[in-house]
């Protein structure tokens, strides 16, 4: 499986030619994390549909904005998970209704190439066993900092903990985490 | 802040949970470290991990297909050239520069159409973003008055339950109060319990009797207060149990005095929950029936 600095360079490649108008750079960034920002989504609106509708529009968001981009400033796959994940929040506080399908669809595209499919289910079988390393507790405080949009306070709240406590075993979490997808790969 | 310190904060800010002040000093950080950078990047790339985790059933390849319909939507010539790519190879290299000068005029007119549109239909998203956002706070707001109101209607039926047992024992004492053959015996304080006084009426027509106590303390855990006829013939007789709250009046029904007995004494004892046969506990009240 590809290694993910080398994806990293890719990426960056990818976004670069995004910039300059390659609709296949774009086809190519999706076949990688269309599935990602779909599972993301789905983990926020709970509904199939509106989750790839989410997904379509992050991506398609990163195509409009490609060139302000900053590679110093964040990793490709966090800017679009941050994309992403914004868009879920904003959806599951409105609850938007369904939309019903405008136009035709088009000639169904090329399934994803195999060699992205191949990679993505590698890296999530990785990150699955990743996140299984963690204790109950750090899994949980992990999700609702990522697929909740309640304050640090409120997660406190829920969890029953202290403010302190709730930040400090975030940040542990987050470091087992790191450090298994480290040994992993 | 040290650098230790501003490292520290690197996983929060990952996770978007930093607050606007550290992550104003990390920002400033990041600007002059060689390391934590690459460190943030590194979190943030495990963060954005984390949604592979997620077992969803959403398609890759619908994904795919809402992009398509979206690049076919502003470029009809980009996505026809994904498809057209193998025939263009085989065209005439005339032909060929023709065709792209014309996919090159046609692609900047539909980039102007599509900027002057796209405008337009961001300014027109903007005020339906607005609106919605106002309709998520007034929602949000409507939300919580409803769960206020309903937490209010709560607590408005759970005063309701409790005014409703205080009449219902008013009603009781009333019931004997109407018999013709009312046995009023008043109880006095004693030591244990000094603000305390009590009545006991009882009507042997009716076969009835109700306390009413004031000044009494609420009973220890594990402890109740116990009605006792002290009769000539049996003693103590046990004539039934009933609780106190500090400040608040008591009014129990309790066992009219047996018949065929004199009754010489009334008292009050502190006994263990459930009450027993005899009295164990210190004496709080006690009165002699009033003759006439």
């Amino acid at each position: 499986m590809a290694k993910a600095t080398e994806n990293i360079t890719s990426d960056r490649e990818l976004v670069a030619a995004m910039a300059n108008g390659d609709a296949d750079a774009l086809r190519a960034l999706s076949a990688r994390y269309a599935h990602m920002l779909g599972a993301l989504a789905y983990r926020f609106v709970k509904d199939e549909s509106d989750a790839e509708e989410i997904a379509a529009d992050a991506l398609w968001q990163a195509w409009r904005e490609a060139a302000s981009f900053d590679p110093a400033r964040s990793s490709v796959s966090a800017w679009l998970v941050m994309l992403g994940r914004s868009r879920a929040i904003d959806r599951f506080r409105a609850a938007r209704a369904r939309r019903p399908p405008e136009n035709p669809q088009p000639e169904p595209a090329p399934v994803a190439d195999a060699l992205s499919e191949l990679e993505t289910a590698e890296r999530a079988k990785i990150v699955k066993q990743a996140v299984g390393e963690l204790e109950t507790r750090e899994r949980e405080l992990l999700e609702l900092a990522y697929f909740s949009d309640l304050s640090q306070t409120e997660i406190a709240d829920k969890v029953g903990l202290p403010l302190g406590t709730v930040k400090t075993r975030m940040r542990t979490a987050l470091i087992k985490l790191r450090d298994a997808l480290r040994r992993l790969r | 802040m040290t650098h230790e310190e501003l490292k520290a904060l690197l996983p929060l800010a990952a996770l978007n949970r930093l607050d606007s002040e550290e992550m104003a000093a990390l920002r400033e950080h990041l600007a002059s470290c060689h390391e934590c950078p690459a460190e943030l990047r590194e979190f943030e790339n495990a963060v954005a991990m984390m949604a592979l985790a997620v077992d969803a059933p959403t398609s890759a390849d619908r994904i795919a297909q809402k992009l398509e319909a979206r690049l076919a939507a502003v470029a009809p010539v980009i996505a026809k050239a994904a498809t057209d790519r193998p025939a263009s190879r085989v065209a005439e290299p005339s032909r060929r520069d023709s065709s792209r000068r014309i996919a090159t005029r046609l692609s900047i007119a539909a980039a102007i159409v599509f900027a002057i549109y796209g405008a337009a239909v961001t300014s027109r998203l903007s005020n339906l973003q607005s609106a919605y956002d106002a309709r998520a706070n007034q929602l949000a707001y409507l939300q919580n008055r409803f769960t206020t109101l309903e937490h209010d209607a709560q607590m408005a039926e759970q005063k309701i339950d409790a005014l409703s047992k205080v009449l219902s024992e008013r009603v009781r004492l009333e019931d004997v109060l109407d018999a013709p053959d009312l046995e009023v015996t008043r109880l006095g304080p004693l030591p244990a319990a000094p603000g305390a006084r009590a009545v006991v009426i009882a009507s042997k027509s009716s076969n009835s009797a109700v306390l009413r106590a004031t000044g009494l303390e609420t009973p220890p855990s594990g402890k109740t207060y116990e009605l006792w006829w002290i009769t000539k013939q049996k003693g103590p007789v046990p004539a039934g149990t009933f609780t106190a709250e500090s400040g608040n009046e008591v009014i129990a029904k309790v066992d009219p005095p047996p018949v065929g007995d004199r009754v010489m004494l009334t008292a009050v004892t502190l006994e263990p929950a459930g009450g027993v046969p005899k009295p164990t506990g210190a004496m709080y009240l006690k009165g002699a029936p009033e003759r006439e």
